[in-house]
């Protein structure tokens, strides 16, 4: 019997929409509420599915996985707070949709390029998975580091048009990044004796801080008796017209290959993707001006990036054995003690496990469009609560999410601490999405930097072809933005001065 | 620059100066990070290295200057830019301030007598801090809220609260 009619046989049983079905309602719930990863989900979903059969324990992991990726859209459009760490690009288009009153619409967008997205990362892991995962082994020091480069460079992209004070946030992230133990040297850096700060800033209090709580700061901080406060209550249409679905179909095909690419890469995850993807697409955009203050083009970029990282990680993880992400590394774990070593091996004792895989991850996809579909109007009604009982269910899901990752009471004070910061930054016009964007990067680029040059100086970059490309199109991505709004000004410029050419023309012939 | 809450529009010399404030605040962190990270102790295995615990934070430290000198360059010699930012209220400042101190307390009282007293004690003072008067609202609110805390963290997910 071939590889494929076998792996798919797993479709005729049973039990495995029964198993699935929970999947889905766990990662739905997870990605729902902020401060629960679906890291931890698959973590703790371990201790019970490690007993059962290896296929439905993995369809139950696979199944939060993706779930997971539609529920944290859900905070991250209506109270501009990540459910999860790959929902952060999310906040950027997806809550200024919902204060426009459109909210109903982004929901259900975000659900459709989502799967699209999902989907498109399915694809690869069937099609690509070995020569994609070969590519990335390609990756030594200075490759990542000029990945990180070009990563960087989104600072200015989501600056949003202040670029001195969105800098000025992305190297406060790069610094926040360096606090703890140096990863080289084991030197202790700005911990000033605090044990909690050995391990770095907690990335999971600093996200939730800087929007979560910041935002409901920021509410409380602008409301005033009898007026209406900044939670949304219109949420307008809820199905995208003609128009709109054509508008999002380029940023998805952008936002599916960037992830797809992305996730491929060891160690990246949504988080990353859903940035990077969301600025490519603003480059490319006819409206590069509507991103970040609502842009159904934003939001499709993002979303559908975040949701194809996870075939790019799967596939990394099942081809080499390399964790593609944090959960992963957890499903890693359960697969050995299944008896399934994950790497190329795997794809020679077990042809037909990748077709299996694959089934369940497009039935997972499926169930959790509809499922995320049919409970949003009930999500929906969840938050539509006065703003005396939200701002309470939210900051105390923060503070307990934060709290549940590493049971440590210092990383919730330090939430608060990163609310008050975000809150600051918000009314002195500091944006928050460089930062954190400093924050995820800025491990990855010291570490790299300083290992390459260790190795081989600088002649490492200029012997490297893909760090070359990769750096170039930095230095574009940098220069470009400011050569084209230096352009658009002159040509502004040009076009007043021809009017008023004409104005005078017509008013010296009246005057004739 | 106007992205300073609550200032005048952003033609006069005052608000050009005090949106340079913020920005200088960053140099002078930036500064301060400078310094601290000049402090950063060196083990005999980094010591003569270029490329030891000190170098990245320097690197970084005199970033944050640069953009903030680029960023008073800005507010100084370029357009000036409409902040989008609601006025804070007075009643704003003063429930921002009770929950603040609220949230310390509660972190407190968290170690002291446990999680589902102090969050219980939390969510009733916070809702009132916040406005709302009704005995039934506040017990059912919090009930419910603690109620779902409960399942989700500690039944479901098993984490000790």
């Amino acid at each position: 019997m071939s590889p494929l009619i076998e792996g798919l046989q797993i479709l005729l049983d049973p039990m495995l929409y029964v198993y699935m079905s929970l999947g889905v309602a766990i990662g739905l719930l997870v990605g729902f509420f902020p401060g629960i990863t679906a890291t931890m989900a698959v973590a703790l979903a371990t201790s019970f599915t490690i007993t059962l059969d290896p296929i439905y324990g993995l369809a139950v992991l696979l199944t939060i996985y993706v779930a997971s990726g539609f529920g944290d859209r859900i905070p991250s459009i209506l109270l501009n707070t990540p459910g999860t760490p790959a929902s952060i690009a999310t906040t950027f288009d997806g809550y200024p949709l919902a204060k426009a009153g459109r909210a109903g619409i982004a929901l259900t967008s975000s659900a459709m390029v989502t799967t699209v997205g999902a989907l498109v990362g399915v694809m690869v892991l069937v099609f690509f998975a070995i020569p994609l995962s070969s590519f990335a082994l390609q990756f030594g020091p200075t490759e990542m580091f000029a990945l990180v480069v070009f990563g960087l460079t989104m600072m200015v992209g989501v600056s949003g048009g202040n670029i001195g004070k969105g800098l000025i946030a992305g190297a406060a992230g790069l610094f926040l990044a360096s606090i703890g133990r140096d990863s080289m040297t084991g030197t202790m850096r700005f911990t000033f004796g605090i044990s909690e700060l050995s391990d770095g800033i907690p990335f999971i209090a600093a996200v939730l801080g800087l929007f979560g709580i910041a935002e409901v700061f920021n509410q409380m901080l602008t409301r005033r008796t009898g007026q209406p406060s900044g939670l949304i209550s219109n949420y307008g249409r809820w199905w995208p017209n003609r128009a709109e679905l054509r508008q999002i179909i380029k940023p998805t095909l952008i936002g599916s290959a960037t992830g797809t690419v992305v996730g491929v890469v060891p160690a990246v995850g949504g988080d990353i993707a859903g940035i990077v993807s969301w600025d490519q697409a603003r480059r490319l955009s006819r409206q590069p001006e509507k991103f970040g203050k609502g842009s159904l083009e934003g939001l499709a970029a993002a979303d559908s990036a975040s949701a194809a990282t996870q075939g790019g990680s799967l596939t990394t993880t099942l081809a080499l054995g390399v964790p593609g992400d944090s959960v992963m590394a957890v499903m890693i774990g359960s697969m050995v003690i299944w008896g399934l070593q994950p790497g190329p091996g795997l794809f020679a004792t077990k042809p037909d496990l990748v077709y299996s895989i694959a089934a369940i991850l497009v039935l997972a996809i499926v169930f959790s469009l509809i499922f995320s579909l049919l409970r949003l109007r009930g999500a929906v009604k969840l938050l539509s609560l006065p703003p005396q009982f939200l701002w309470g269910v939210i900051l105390m899901f923060c503070m307990v999410g934060t709290y549940a990752i590493s049971n440590n009471i210092f990383h919730v004070l330090l939430m608060v601490i990163f609310g008050l910061i975000g809150l600051l930054m918000a009314r002195f016009g500091f944006p928050a999405g460089p930062m954190v964007l400093g924050l995820v990067l800025g491990p990855l680029a010291e570490s790299n930097l300083r290992r390459a040059l260790l190795i081989d100086d600088t002649g490492g970059f200029l012997s490297s072809p893909i760090a070359l490309v990769l750096l170039t199109v930095s230095a574009l991505a940098v220069i470009w933005p400011i050569v084209r709004n230096r352009i658009h000004a002159r040509k502004q410029v040009v076009a007043a001065a021809a009017a008023a050419k004409l104005v005078n023309q017509g008013g010296n012939t009246h005057g004739d | 620059m106007s992205s300073i809450v609550d200032s005048p529009p952003p033609s006069t010399a005052a608000s050009t100066f005090r949106a340079c404030i913020p920005p200088a605040v960053t140099a002078v962190l930036g500064g301060v990070v400078l310094a601290l990270s000049q402090n950063i102790s060196i083990t005999t295995t980094t010591a003569g290295t270029e490329l030891g615990p000190k170098w990245w934070p320097s690197i970084i430290a005199s970033l944050i200057v640069v953009f903030s000198l680029v960023a008073i360059a800005q507010v100084i010699f370029g357009k000036p830019v409409p902040s989008e930012q609601v006025s804070s209220s007075s009643e704003g400042k003063t429930s921002l301030l009770w929950v603040c101190v609220l949230l310390m307390a509660f972190v407190i009282a968290w170690q002291l007598v446990g999680f589902f007293p102090s969050a219980a004690a939390f969510l009733v003072l916070l809702a009132l801090v916040l406005g709302e008067r009704s005995p039934l609202k506040l017990a059912g609110f919090t009930a419910v809220t603690i109620g779902v805390l409960y399942v989700l963290f500690v039944f479901i997910l098993r984490i000790p609260l």
